[in-house]
Formats: C-alpha cells, sequence, structure tokens
C-alpha cells in the first residue's frame, strides 16, 4: 500500500475484514479450541503492508480477522508470514481506534516507521508459535493505551531501536489490561506481556497484567546486551496478577533489570498466587485447576470492567501526558486521545477508556 | 704436445641457454671427446627458478618436486609457500581461497592452463582452489603482472594451475595413502545419513504445482549419530606412454581422497545494531562443532598429437568433483534473555546437516602451428561446465532454558521443537571459449622483434535455482511440542510445511549471461640486455541477468550491462650482469563484481535489509612493479626483492545505508530516488585505495640443507563512510538516540601486514631421503567488513608448522609422511580491537603413503 488508507467504521456499524466463507472462519462455540486446528492462526490474508513513502492509515471501529497470510517468493520476505499492519514511513500517521484484531500468525502490528495512536481496541489470538501484538521500531513515535489483549503469544506491546530510523523508537504504553499472554511462545525467557530493549525509549504505566507469562521486561545494564535506552524509560503504577508460583515468580522477568515500584500492585516477585484477585465483572479468577492458557486467549462474553470492590480502582497515574503526536480528527486524525486514567487497565469507571 | 684445456661445458637447462661455467680447471691429459648428455628434470625446483628468472610477467612457480616434498593434498595448500600470498581457511582449518598481495579473492582469477574456468559457488566467480588434487599438477603460477596476451582481471594476481603433460617416456604411478586428524582422536565425529538427502526438492521432482506434505521430505538426514570416523583414504593413479613413433601421447590419472575434519569453538553473536557510541550490543554464546566429510574425484585424460616438429595437436578432459557432508552441531545460550548469571539463559539447540557439491568439467582442444621461422600460430577452443549443488540444507532447532524459578534455583525448562527451513540449492554455469594467437617475428631483426596479436572470446551461462520449505511445529503440549527427534516431529499446516509448493522464485533464482570479447596487440623486442615487452588488450563485457521481481516494484526483472575496457602493460628487463637482474612492469587490469550482486535482490533480514546494485562498477587498477633478481650459487641461489604499488579505482565494498540514503537512482513513487528505507547493507564504490609492498624471497641450499625463505609486507588504504550510533545531542542523555555517518580508514579485506614463511629441508641423495619442516606465519588482517564505525572484525595473527618426510626405495618406492599444523593454530577474531568473538580449533592432521613409480 502507496496510498493513504482511511477505514471509518462506527460502532453499531463497524467495518469487518475477514474470509467470505463462514464455514473458514473460527467459530467462538469451539472456544476454547486447539490452536493447532483454530483457523484464526490460518493467515487467509496477508494484512495491511504501508511502503515507505505511504501516507497515512486511520482504522476506527474496524475488525480485522485471519491476519498473517505468507510472503510470496519475490518479496523481501520470501515464505514469512506478513504483519497484520505494517508501517514503514516515519512521516506518516498511523491511527488504530476501537478495532478489533483477531487472530495473525505472527505481529499483528508492525510499527517501523510512524507517528502512531494505538488506543481502545481489543486484540485477541495474536501470533501462533512467535509474534507480539504491537512491535515498536525505529522511526515510530506514539501512545499505547487503553488496549485489552487476550492470549497474546509473545509480547504485547515491545520497543526496540531496530532498523536504523530516526525518530528513536518512542513507546507511551499505559492504561492497557492484558490477560493470559505468553504461553504459545516456544522462547523462554520473556515474551509474556511487555518489554523495552535495543535501545528502545518510553513509559509503562497503569498497565494491568493477568496471569501472563513475564512481566514488564526492561533488558539491559551490564553494557554488554543491546539494553533499552535505561535513562528514557520510566514506569511504575504496573498491577501484577497471578495464579502459580511459576507466574508469580516472574514478574520481574529473570535476567532482565526491571525493579518493584512502591506504586506496583504485587510489586516484585514474592506475591502469593490469587493475592490481590482484580475482580472483573465477568472473568473467574483465580483460574480453576487444569486450566490451559494456550487456548485460552479470546475475549468471547467475558467482560473486563472492574467490578466495584477491585484494587485497581483510583491507582492510576495520571500526571503524565500522551505523546499526542497525531492531530485529532474525527476523519482524517485520532478521534480521541484519551488522557491517562484513574483507574489501572482499559476499563473505566467512568467509561472513558475501552468502549468495547 | 701437451696442452692444458679449461673444459667449459654449456648444458641447456630445460631448453634454456645459459652460460654456466661448470668446470674449468687444467686438465694434465690429453682428451680426445668427452660427451656429457644429460636434462634437468622438467619438474624440479631448479627449473622453476628459471622460468621465473627468464618470464616477462613477474611469476613465483611452485614446481612439481616442492609438491611432493610437501606431501600437498590440494593446490591451495601449496599457495602458502608463494611470496605475498596467503590462504583463506575455511571452517575447518582447511586451506581454500587465496589473498593474492593482501587483495581479497575476488580481485583475482584462476585459470587452468592459461584457460579461465567457471565457478561452481552459487554467489562469487572465484573459486576455491582446494578443488584441485596436488596429484592432477604439473606445477603452479602465481602471476603478479600481466601482459596483454592474459586475460585482465587480476588486480591482485593469477593463480594458473598447469596439469601434467604428455611426458616423454612411458610413465606409471600408483600412490596410496592414509591419514587422520587428532581431532577424532579426542572426540567423536557427528554425522547422518548422506545417503538420505534428496537431491531434489519436491518442486523439482513433482512439478511447481504439487502440494508437499511431510512424506516428501526424508528424515534420516536430520538424525544425528556419533561415530569414530575410518582413517582418511587419499589414492590416484597415473598411465602415460607415447605411441606412433613418438606422435601420439596418451596420459590419463585419476584419483581419490576421503578425508575427515573438524573444528570446535565458540562464536559470540552481535545484535545487528550496535549500542549508542558503537559499543557492541552482544546478544548468544554459541559452543560449536563441526565434523566434515570431504570426498574428492579427479579424471584427467590427454592427449598429444605432433604431426611433425611444426604442428601439433593437444586435447585434455579434466574433471574434478569435491563433496563435502557437514554436520554442525551448536548449543546457543542467549546473553540477553533470561540470564542471571552463568549457565542460565535461553538456550537453543541446533543441528545442521549440510552437503555441498562442486564440480567441474573442462575439455579443451589447442593447435600450435609454426609456419615458418617468422610466423606461427595457436588457438584453443574450450567448453566448461561448472555445478554447484546443496540439496536440502537443514537446521534441527530445539529451545530451552535454564532460568531462575520460584525456589531461587535454576530449573530447565522443557525441550521444544521449533521452526525447520530445508533449502534446496544449485547453480550451472556453462562457459565456451575461443581464443587464437598469431606470432610474428620479423627477420629484419634477427629475430630480436616478436610482434603477437590475438583474441580471447568468453561466453558464459549461468542459472541459480533456489527453493526453501518452511515448517512449523505443532503445538501438542505445554507451550509447544517436547522435541524427541526429527521422527516424531508433528507439523502444523497438516502435517507439512508452510508452503507446499515451495518457495522458488526468490532472488537466489536467476538466469544470467555474460560474454568477454577481447583482442591485443603485443611487441617484445630483446638485445642481450635490455628487454621490453609492451602492448594493449581491449576487452568488452556484455552482461545479461534476469531474476522474477515483486510485482510491486516497475523494475528489476532484466538488467543489461555493457562496458569495454583498455588496459595497456609495459615491461622493462635489464640485465646488470649475467647474474643480476631487474625488471620494472606497469599494467592496468580490473574485477568484475559477480553476477548476483548486480541484481536488484531485496533481502529483509528483519531488522535490516541486504540489497544488490545493479549500479555497481567494476574496478580498475594501475599496478607498478620492481623487480630485482640475484642468481648466485655461490652468495644464494636465488633472491628476489620486489616493490609494488596499486592504485584501485572504484573498489566495491560492503556499506551500510540508512533509511534515507539512496538505494537506487530511479525515479519511483514520486521521487526522484529509491531510499533505502530501513538499515540496508549493499555494496557500493569508493574513490580510490592504495594498495603497496614489498616482497623478499630467498633461496639457499648448503650442501643437503635447503632454506626457502620469503617475507611479505604489504600496507593498503581504503576510506569507507561507515554508520554511528551516539544521541543527538551527546550531553543530552534525554536526547535521541540517532545514527549518523563517519569515516574511516582501513586496509583493505584480507590484507595482513606482514606475512612470512620459511621452509628448512635435509636431503640426502644417497639415501633418499628428505626432511622438511615449514613454518608460515599469517599477520592480523581484516576478516570481514562491517557496516558500523569501527566494528570490522578482525583475525589475530597464527602461525602454522608442518613437517614431511620423504624416503624413495629401491628407485620404484617412495614412503612419505607429513603431519600438518603442528602448532595447533586455530583461528581467533577479535571486534574493536578488544573483544574476542569467535575461536576454533582445527588440531593436528597426519598423514602417511606410499607410491609406486615406473619411468
Amino acid at each position: 500500500m502507496n496510498g493513504t488508507l482511511i477505514v471509518l467504521g462506527t460502532k453499531d456499524k463497524p467495518v469487518v475484514f475477514t474470509v467470505q466463507d463462514p464455514a473458514l472462519r473460527s467459530d467462538p462455540a469451539k472456544d476454547p479450541q486447539n490452536p493447532n486446528t483454530d483457523p484464526a492462526f490460518k493467515g487467509y490474508w496477508g494484512g495491511i503492508q504501508g511502503g515507505t513513502t505511504a501516507g497515512d492509515i486511520i482504522i476506527k471501529w474496524t475488525r480485522l480477522e485471519y491476519l498473517g497470510g505468507l510472503a510470496p517468493a519475490t518479496d523481501p520476505r520470501p515464505n514469512k508470514a506478513r504483519y497484520g499492519i505494517l508501517l514503514q514511513n516515519p512521516n506518516s500517521n498511523f491511527v488504530l481506534e476501537d478495532s478489533w484484531l483477531y487472530g495473525s500468525f505472527d505481529d499483528m502490528v508492525r510499527v517501523a516507521g510512524c507517528k502512531y495512536e494505538i488506543m481502545r481496541n481489543t486484540f485477541e489470538k495474536v501470533g501462533f508459535q512467535a509474534g507480539e501484538c504491537v512491535n515498536v521500531k525505529s522511526g515510530s513515535v506514539g501512545d499505547i493505551a487503553y488496549n485489552l489483549v487476550v492470549g497474546g503469544t509473545g509480547n504485547a506491546f515491545k520497543s526496540a531501536n531496530a532498523g536504523g530510523l530516526s525518530p528513536q523508537a518512542n513507546m507511551n504504553m499505559y492504561n492497557n489490561t492484558i490477560v493470559n499472554t505468553g504461553y504459545r511462545q516456544a522462547k523462554v525467557g520473556e515474551g509474556g506481556s511487555l518489554d523495552f530493549e535495543n535501545q528502545g525509549r518510553g513509559n509503562s504505566y497503569n498497565n494491568l497484567l493477568v496471569n501472563c507469562a513475564f512481566g514488564l521486561a526492561i533488558m539491559g545494564a551490564n553494557g554488554s546486551v543491546p539494553s533499552a535506552d535505561l535513562q528514557n524509560v520510566k514506569y511504575g503504577y504496573t498491577f501484577n496478577y497471578g495464579d502459580s508460583l511459576q507466574i508469580t515468580s516472574q514478574f520481574l522477568p529473570a535476567g532482565y533489570v526491571t525493579e518493584a515500584k512502591s506504586t506496583d500492585i504485587n510489586g516484585g516477585n514474592g506475591t502469593t498466587p490469587g493475592a490481590n484477585n482484580p475482580k472483573f465483572v465477568n472473568f473467574p479468577l483465580p483460574v480453576p485447576a487444569g486450566y490451559d492458557f494456550i487456548s485460552h486467549d479470546y475475549a468471547g462474553t467475558y467482560d473486563f470492567h472492574l467490578a466495584s470492590g477491585s484494587p485497581a480502582i483510583g491507582k492510576g497515574y495520571t500526571e503524565f501526558a500522551p505523546l499526542a503526536v497525531v492531530k485529532e480528527d474525527a476523519v482524517y486524525g485520532a478521534t480521541e486521545i484519551t488522557a491517562p486514567g484513574k483507574d489501572i487497565g482499559a476499563f473505566q469507571q467512568d467509561h472513558k477508556g475501552n468502549q468495547h | 704436445m701437451i696442452r692444458s684445456y679449461k673444459l667449459k661445458i654449456i648444458i641447456r637447462v630445460a631448453g634454456i641457454l645459459c652460460g654456466h661455467p661448470v668446470f674449468a680447471q687444467p686438465v694434465p691429459k690429453h682428451l680426445d671427446t668427452v660427451q656429457v648428455i644429460s636434462s634437468k628434470a622438467h619438474t624440479d625446483m631448479v627449473h622453476s627458478s628459471m622460468l621465473e628468472k627468464t618470464s616477462v610477467p613477474l611469476v613465483n612457480i611452485i614446481s612439481r618436486e616442492s609438491i611432493e616434498r610437501s606431501s600437498d593434498i590440494t593446490v591451495a595448500d601449496m599457495m602458502q609457500r608463494v611470496s605475498g600470498v596467503s590462504v583463506l581457511r575455511d571452517e575447518t582449518g582447511t586451506p581454500g581461497k587465496t589473498v593474492i598481495r593482501g587483495m581479497d579473492p575476488k580481485y583475482s582469477y584462476t585459470t587452468v592452463n592459461g584457460m579461465a574456468i567457471p565457478s561452481p559457488n552459487d554467489r562469487n566467480r572465484y573459486l576455491s582452489l582446494d578443488l584441485f588434487p596436488a596429484n592432477l599438477i604439473d606445477h603452479v603460477e602465481v602471476y603478479k603482472s600481466l601482459t596483454p596476451e592474459m586475460a585482465g582481471d587480476a588486480i591482485g594476481g593469477l593463480v594458473n594451475i598447469v596439469t601434467r603433460p604428455v611426458p616423454e617416456q612411458k610413465n606409471f604411478s600408483i600412490q596410496l595413502a592414509t591419514g587422520y586428524s587428532q581431532l577424532f582422536f579426542d572426540r567423536p565425529y557427528l554425522g547422518f545419513k548422506t545417503r538420505a538427502v534428496e537431491k531434489q526438492s519436491p518442486y523439482e521432482r513433482y512439478g511447481p504445482n504439487y502440494v508437499a506434505g511431510s512424506d516428501d521430505f526424508s528424515n534420516d538426514n536430520l538424525s544425528f549419530h556419533t561415530k569414530h570416523p575410518l582413517p582418511d583414504v587419499h589414492g590416484n593413479i597415473s598411465w602415460s606412454k607415447r605411441f606412433l613413433h613418438q606422435k601420439l601421447g596418451v596420459i590419463v590419472m585419476g584419483g581419490i581422497q576421503n578425508i575427515h575434519t573438524g573444528a570446535d569453538g565458540f562464536l559470540i553473536l552481535q545484535n545487528s545494531e550496535p549500542q549508542p557510541n558503537n559499543v557492541p550490543g552482544i546478544t548468544d554464546f554459541v559452543k560449536r562443532h563441526f565434523s566434515t566429510t570431504s570426498t574428492r574425484k579427479n579424471i584427467y585424460a590427454a592427449f598429444d598429437y605432433r604431426f611433425n616438429a611444426r604442428h601439433q595437436l593437444r586435447f585434455y578432459q579434466l574433471y574434478v568433483n569435491k563433496l563435502d557432508a557437514e554436520t554442525r552441531d551448536a548449543v546457543d545460550t542467549s546473553l540477553a534473555e533470561g540470564r542471571t548469571g552463568p549457565g542460565t539463559g535461553r538456550i537453543a539447540i541446533l543441528q545442521r546437516s549440510r552437503m555441498y557439491r562442486q564440480s567441474i568439467e573442462h575439455l579443451n582442444l589447442q593447435g600450435d602451428h609454426q609456419f615458418n621461422q617468422q610466423l606461427s600460430f595457436n588457438w584453443r577452443t574450450v567448453y566448461s561446465i561448472a555445478y554447484g549443488n546443496y540439496p536440502d540444507r537443514a537446521e534441527l532447532t530445539a529451545n530451552t532454558g535454564r532460568i531462575v524459578g520460584a525456589d531461587n534455583e535454576v530449573h530447565q525448562t522443557p525441550v521444544l521443537l521449533a521452526p525447520l527451513s530445508r533449502t534446496w540449492l544449485h547453480n550451472t554455469e556453462k562457459e565456451e571459449d575461443i581464443y587464437a594467437t598469431l606470432h610474428y617475428k620479423p627477420a629484419i631483426l634477427k629475430q630480436q622483434l616478436d610482434i603477437s596479436a590475438g583474441t580471447l572470446l568468453q561466453y558464459r551461462q549461468r542459472d541459480n535455482f533456489y527453493n526453501i520449505y518452511t515448517f512449523v511445529p505443532a503445538i501438542t503440549s505445554g507451550n509447544g511440542q517436547p522435541f524427541t527427534n526429527i521422527y516424531d516431529a508433528v507439523w502444523y499446516n497438516n502435517n507439512g510445511p508452510q508452503n507446499p509448493l515451495g518457495t522458488v522464485n526468490t532472488p537466489g533464482t536467476y538466469a544470467a549471461k555474460e560474454n568477454i570479447s577481447a583482442a591485443y596487440l603485443q611487441a617484445k623486442f630483446h638485445t642481450n640486455s635490455w628487454s621490453i615487452t609492451a602492448g594493449l588488450r581491449q576487452e568488452q563485457t556484455t552482461q545479461h541477468v534476469h531474476s522474477e521481481a515483486d510485482p510491486g516494484t516497475p523494475f528489476g526483472k532484466a538488467i543489461s550491462i555493457r562496458y569495454r575496457d583498455w588496459l595497456p602493460s609495459v615491461h622493462l628487463g635489464y640485465v646488470l650482469t649475467p647474474k643480476q637482474g631487474i625488471k620494472l612492469s606497469y599494467y592496468k587490469a580490473l574485477s568484475r563484481p559477480s553476477l548476483y550482486d548486480i541484481t536488484f535482490f531485496n533481502m529483509d533480514l528483519d531488522n535490516y535489509n541486504v540489497a544488490g546494485n545493479p549500479f555497481l562498477k567494476r574496478s580498475t587498477a594501475d599496478n607498478f612493479d620492481l623487480r630485482y633478481e640475484l642468481y648466485a650459487p655461490a652468495i644464494i641461489d636465488a633472491l628476489q626483492l620486489t616493490a609494488f604499488y596499486k592504485r584501485i579505482e572504484d573498489p566495491y565494498e560492503k556499506t551500510l545505508l540508512s533509511a534515507t540514503d539512496t538505494l537506487y537512482a530511479i525515479a519511483a513513487n514520486g521521487q526522484s530516488y529509491i531510499p533505502a528505507g530501513k538499515l540496508t547493507e549493499q555494496l557500493r564504490n569508493y574513490g580510490t585505495a592504495n594498495n603497496l609492498g614489498f616482497e623478499f624471497s630467498a633461496v639457499k641450499y648448503i650442501g643437503n640443507l635447503g632454506i626457502i625463505a620469503n617475507y611479505t609486507f604489504t600496507y593498503s588504504r581504503i576510506r569507507q563512510t561507515k554508520k554511528f550510533k551516539q544521541r543527538e545531542d551527546p550531553q543530552n542523555p534525554a536526547s535521541d538516540i540517532i545514527t549518523v555517518t563517519k569515516t574511516q580508514e582501513r586496509p583493505l579485506q584480507g590484507q595482513s601486514k606482514h606475512l612470512a614463511n620459511l621452509s628448512i629441508s635435509y636431503h640426502l641423495p644417497r639415501y633418499g631421503t628428505t626432511a622438511q619442516v615449514t613454518g608460515v606465519y599469517t599477520g592480523r588482517r581484516i576478516d570481514e567488513i562491517s557496516g558500523w564505525y569501527n566494528l570490522d572484525n578482525w583475525q589475530k595473527g597464527y602461525t602454522t608448522l608442518d613437517f614431511s618426510l620423504e624416503q624413495t626405495i629401491k628407485s620404484h618406492w617412495r614412503l612419505f609422511a607429513k603431519a600438518t599444523n603442528l602448532l595447533n593454530a586455530g583461528t581467533q577474531i577479535y571486534v574493536a580491537n578488544r573483544m574476542l568473538i569467535e575461536k576454533s580449533n582445527y588440531k593436528r592432521g597426519y598423514l602417511i603413503g606410499i607410491q609406486y613409480r615406473v619411468r
């Protein structure tokens, strides 16, 4: 794609990009289903690939499904799964608001150069055995906020300044709810929720991480590994929740330099499993014995709003501003660059935030 | 009356007249006639010295005698003993490609009996000299300057492999040897069933519409087992005879070698981009073991027919075949993920099986005609095919980790199968050459003037095929698929590859044609003390390349390049005394980029791109040489002092481009140029590089002791733009991290400042015993260029030491033994002058054999 793409759905009438034959689609009634046979990962189509001179891509109230088809032999990435949405022009704008991203084989969104606002979306079934929900590379600056991520295979959001573009990869990440992520990933050590590495910079505030394989990972510090831009990574107000020792002992992933902050809920690696239940309106916690994380990768009929009495209410940090790099406009810009919320997570008591 | 006579005997040494007083003493008796008939064998070292002395272009020669004395196995082995030449060793320590006078192999070329050979390599036009076994060779010539009658693409030098001619007498020889590598005494060999490898991919077997499933792929070659290998086998046989009153001569030779080599060591991987201020970002520590079996086969047959003393026809057929079956066993520990201390981290276990088959079939027919005393004519026609084949190259990988758990203890996570790629790659290069030369010696100038004119037409055609299948493991339990072995692997996508039709039209699949037509004119004039050779060569190059391009781009399918070069050369020789001479030469040469590098290929390697450059210009160079020679057996048998200077225009080097740099100067998408878009590696031309040096070469025989010493000093400089990472405002840690450009001066890749070798031999002719010790020192040099400022990879200097022994028994039998790499010289690579990033050990090799020879 080398021009400008503007997709404007509405809450009542969203635009849908999907496979035509209903028999090929993933049947929600069958969830939780085996990822080997779940059509969500089939990659029926490649996705939206922006070129290096492409214009703006603006997507609102849209449902994108079954992305990540194989690139052909003549492509620069022959025989590899395409990214669901690819941006490569640091001068362009990318707006993804109030949309549903359902099923990709590898990265759902790869931001390799643009100014972005990714707000209030729901990501489900992202990545078969590898892939991030949003992979931010060099040349990209923007906000990622109020997103719900269920069942991703790798990180939900990652900032790594690779590719040599300017400006430096900058990810202002706040008020996201991330559930059951990091399980189909065959590579251990990281890739569970949020990640900063390889000279990426940004912020992480007010994020709610529920039963993720690994917590917030910030790489670096002994000078030899490709560390994150530590002087410019600011974080805190992270709400970790885990139902087993295996999860709670990786809230601060081994080998990374993330520190527990006093503003965290369940900070550090010593939390008792099940402590500080975030009390979702309809998502049973703790999970029952024998619960299979890799197939519970869907939002379905669950409701991730906070019930009254949730420890996440009122604990959000609001003394910082969004980067707001894209103009606010109903058609040519972002509809609403929502400011940081008073509650931790994507769903707010005052009904700002994620609208799904 | 008795007179005393000084007996002066003039000896013809290998057909060259040289006034060389042999005896000079008073004769007390009356002598009638004395007939002394003798001839020096064409193969020995003295003969080579004479050829070096009388040659117009500067040359170094390795004689048959030197090859046998050192028990060389391949042509690459011998190259280490040539002054100014160093060898590049492959991953198991076997010498292969050569660096002549500090110039990378791409700046030199190889010929067989004066004619160019096509390359079996998929990317490069030069070949590895270890393709040619030593038993076929009569001698090897390394030319360091060119005359107009030689093809012009030798900026570094030209290696000419001269195969055995048909000798005058009947000859029969059979040789058998065995050997072993110390490495396999110390650890077992990891191998796979090479017979299980499918030579053709499912696409090639069943067609482009065939949907491949897991049954179409063999598993036995991904099942690895240890063993102690059988000893190496070397065998060759040769027979020659003349028939029909010596008019028809036949020589037939065949040989086979089966050699096991290996390497143990480690590698430290760096991130594709460094940290700020270009501090390397290291990501992995990989412990590696190589086990390789190389099998070489060769068949050589030559015929010559002498119509009479003036007309001769010669035909030969040369076939060389080399098969490498290699296992690479590696454990890759991440230094970045999950690492809390030694013995922890994310781990990948990798086992790669690789078979590489290269072969060259070379047919040559030539005629030499002497019409009269003034006019002679030579013509040749050559047909060659080079094949390269990499069937089913695959690396079985599994992931695990040793991570600190909830109890603060380190636990190993389950070993899970990782994705698998299987690649088929093959290439064919066909070459047809026609060569014709006319020599004219006008009678007026007493045969001192020699004019020659000639032409060389080269037609080359290359086809490259690349086919890759990717398999993704299905999730069977926990996070993935517990790994047991390849036979139990279950794959996603109906237990088949992600791309059942095979992926073929990648940049690796292309067809190319290259035609070079050359014509030259040369004149040679000599007096008793002077000789001058001067001439001009013209080469016209036409290249056509065709590859499938991304439908999204409007260009790239076909490329057509044409250029013409004028290459003058002048060689002056002056005889100071009968023992001393000076040679001065100038020649112009060029170096053409490989056909792969001039396509529009573009590969996205996740964090950076690699792209081809059809706008790459070929390099040209002006080369100057000054040599002083001394042949005075009383003082020194041979001494050569050479100084050289090369000025290279448009050298092409690997460069890193930023997103906004111009990738191609083609208008597209509303811009006047195409930007790189992201970090991209591409070959680019740079203004000028300078290369100069000094070579010292000496041969001295003291009684039974022989000493050959070479020392070369080389200095080169090239200026290149490189990338550097820093904060936009170095004083402000909150400012953005950006990539800027800096200029760096460095020596040419592969150039060692100091090269030296010393050979000491002890020869007892009465007992037929020879012992020889050879030491070769290769000084530190750049192993690989990095596009980042100050992050080139340097190889540490190393010294190899070989010992060989020869014993002749009863004139027909010859026993030989050799021990190589006695000092266990491995490879060590450093980056930024301080950090060791690669280390490999090859250990010693042993060889012992016997030869039966009838002359």
